[in-house]
């Protein structure tokens, strides 16, 4: 899952980015307006944490465009504002959800958590595809009762493709979501990174669940055996 | 002392009453009194001019020549009058109610007296005496009545007093009479006007006591209240006002500093959240304590500058003046920003060549010139320019620091020295400039007797001039007044 971290005070915004990273998110950070505005043109993220007050177009200012220009983004509002009219105020924009300072970093991730599952449709913590488990809120995974142990990268990659179970997503897709600027964008680490998923969740005579649909992508699924 | 103003005003006016009433009392009775013994006395008179009206002479003898019937309280023995003559020295006549009883001799002139006197049957009276000249009869035809041997009689007429006491102790009583029901009527016309006199502040007081201090945009009724009160109600209506401003300010205040605590708190408490989350090696650990220590150093900076603040707004703080080298001033603290100015390739264009002396206190023009300086530094473009000059004329020290790169306008103006206020409305990541520098920096130039203003220019460049005087000041005393904001603090 990827997230766009706007927040202008530099010791905050550090802090929030490494927190989501070593949650497993790819983290894209931003510290004004117009950087946050740039970043959610350039990459698709799940879930944009945004401050209020911020250098150069306030956050709610950025709030009304990314809503006009349509964007998918769920948006998290993170201020210090905390009367009952900034919250309406910035529901009523589109934002998603809205968190007043000070807060705790658990909550605030389980938040996120909450506005991934929502995006993706799927209400559930545990994600199931045949016997595979993908514990969200632990971040752990199993397959027949059996827990797989899987590297950051690997965990966002199959979770990723879990909330999307049954559908064939892209190279890209997977790109936009499961990595950030800060990642090399060579042409095969997908193909790398897949592989190495399949290696750890497919084991000699379990039924295949990660497929390969040459020319479109992957896709996550109970296939039936032809 | 009586603190009720209804009694007092009661006492007082009844007071007033009463002695006008006593005073107009007396003067009527004084007149009544007058008018009542002339009256008496005219009656006495008439009696002595009757007595006097029936002497004859005949040759040399005298004869008062009247019936007794025609004046029978001359003759009665139950409460008579009475009357003497005497041609000097001889009695003429008395009354036949005198017996042998003489009345005083009253004195052998013309002139009309009356004087009280002991009647000679006890009783109280008064006397007339007057003095007249016979009416010589004809004693035989042909002679022609004359005053040539005419005689000078002294007539004295008495008659009691009783009566005449009686009546004026009568009038007396029902003058003290009247009037002591008077101060008792108008005493209780007055209880009923000072009560409807005073109802207006029963009624300021009964609004004013349902004021409440969490609300204080509540004013005091002003369309029926008295003229004399209108001032009052007007006062207190000012003062609310102004209350409810200050408690406005405060209260902003205390959300302000509440609002831009908050961020820094958070990024304490993420940075300690994140960084026990999991085991670390020591490197990571070092680094997020310095990331906290770096966050509590801002927000010791920024607690520190609300005190100070709160302390100049207070008038807490005190000049501690001696002479002073401002050029040197401004170099020591350039010092402290000439690092980051370069590291920001600032075109530093400098005009304050000392000594420039002045008599001011320079740990006040030192956090001055900080102020303005890190906020140069900090708000002036990439490679952009920055202007320092300090000059010295006519007893009047003047400091300018400009820098480019101002993307704030005329229309902001009102808002530089108000605190909180960002031109960005935000923090930059140049540092924690939570908008306190500039109020501050308003209050210690006042301190300090001067000035301080702010210009932007079309082309960018924001100007902030300090003004002060470079002669002796007075050192104000240090005010024992408690800032309220710096509880908020």
């Amino acid at each position: 899952m990827r997230l766009l971290v706007v927040e202008d005070f530099q010791p905050l915004r550090e802090s929030l980015t490494q927190g989501f990273r070593e949650a497993g998110y790819a983290v894209d950070e931003a510290s004004d307006g117009q950087a946050a505005l740039w970043h959610a043109r350039a990459g698709e993220h799940d879930v944009i944490i945004l401050d209020i007050m911020l250098p150069k177009i306030d956050g709610l200012s950025v709030l009304r465009q990314l809503r006009q220009q349509s964007s998918p983004s769920l948006v998290l509002l993170l201020t210090a504002k905390d009367t009952a009219e900034d919250k309406i105020n910035g529901l009523e924009l589109g934002a998603d959800d809205y968190l007043v300072k000070p807060f705790l970093f658990a909550e605030l991730l389980a938040r996120v958590k909450a506005l991934v599952r929502r995006k993706y449709e799927t209400k559930s913590t545990i994600l199931r595809i045949a016997d595979l488990e993908v514990d969200t809120s632990r971040r752990c995974v199993r397959r027949g009762g059996k827990p797989i142990d899987l590297s950051g990268r690997e965990y966002a990659l199959l979770e990723f493709l879990a909330h999307n179970t049954d559908r064939i997503v892209s190279r890209t897709d997977i790109w936009q979501h499961v990595y950030d600027f800060n990642a090399s964008p060579e042409s095969n680490v997908v193909d790398v990174y897949i592989g190495l998923l399949r290696k750890k969740i497919e084991r000699p005579g379990a039924p295949r669940l990660i497929h390969t649909r040459r020319g479109q992508g992957y896709l996550l699924g109970e296939m039936e055996q032809r | 002392m009586i603190r009720s103003l209804r009694i007092r005003l009661l006492i007082h006016t009844s007071l007033a009453a009463a002695v006008i009433l006593g005073l107009l009392g007396a003067a009527l009775y004084f007149c009544m009194r007058q008018s009542t013994e002339s009256d008496f006395n005219l009656a006495l008179l008439a009696k002595g001019r009757a007595v006097a009206s029936t002497a004859e002479q005949h040759g040399q003898q005298i004869i008062f020549d009247y019936a007794p019937e025609q004046m029978p309280q001359f003759v009665t023995s139950d409460h008579p009058d009475y009357f003497q003559a005497w041609i000097d020295p001889d009695v003429v006549i008395r009354s036949p109610s005198l017996k042998q009883n003489d009345l005083p001799r009253p004195p052998n002139n013309s002139q009309l007296t009356y004087a009280d006197l002991v009647l000679p049957d006890g009783r109280s009276g008064r006397a007339v005496s007057m003095s007249f000249v016979t009416t010589i009869e004809p004693l035989a035809e042909g002679n022609s009545p004359g005053t040539e041997n005419a005689r000078t009689i002294v007539l004295s007429v008495a008659t009691e007093t009783i009566g005449l006491h009686r009546t004026l102790q009568n009038l007396g009583w029902l003058l003290v009479g009247l009037c002591s029901f008077a101060v008792v009527v108008s005493g209780i016309v007055l209880l009923w006007i000072v009560g409807r006199a005073v109802r207006p502040v029963e009624r300021i007081a009964r609004d004013i006591d349902q004021l409440r201090e969490n609300d204080l945009s509540t004013r005091l009724r002003s369309s029926d209240v008295p003229l004399e009160l209108q001032g009052v109600v007007e006062k207190l209506n000012g003062l609310l006002s102004r209350l409810e401003a200050a408690f406005s300010r405060e209260k902003a205040f205390t959300a302000d500093v509440a609002h831009e605590l908050r961020t820094p708190l958070t990024a304490l408490l993420t940075t300690f959240e994140v960084c026990r989350s999991r085991p670390r090696d020591e490197a990571a650990y070092l680094a997020a304590i310095d990331k906290c220590r770096n966050v509590a150093q801002l927000m010791q900076a920024m607690v520190e500058m609300l005190l100070l603040l709160a302390r100049a707004e207070a008038g807490q703080l005190s000049l501690k003046l001696q002479s002073t080298d401002a050029a040197d001033l401004i170099d020591d603290c350039w010092a402290l920003f000439s690092g980051r100015a370069e590291a920001r390739r600032l075109n530093v264009q400098w005009q304050a060549v000392g000594p420039i002396p002045i008599e001011t206190d320079p740990e006040k023009l030192r956090i001055i010139l900080h102020n303005l300086f890190d906020n140069a530094v900090s708000y002036a473009d990439e490679a952009g320019a920055l202007r320092v000059s300090a000059t010295l004329s006519a007893d009047v020290f003047r400091v300018e620091v400009a820098n480019t790169a101002s993307r704030l306008g005329p229309e902001q103006s009102s808002h530089f020295f108000d605190r909180f206020w960002r031109g960005d409305q935000a923090r930059t990541d140049v540092g924690i400039h939570c908008g306190l520098g500039l109020p501050l920096c308003q209050r210690l130039s006042r301190l300090l007797k001067g000035e301080i203003e702010i210009q932007t220019t079309e082309r960018g460049w924001f100007i902030a001039r300090l003004t002060l005087p470079a002669g002796r000041l007075e050192e104000p005393a240090a005010s024992d007044e408690i800032p309220v904001i710096s509880s908020a603090v």
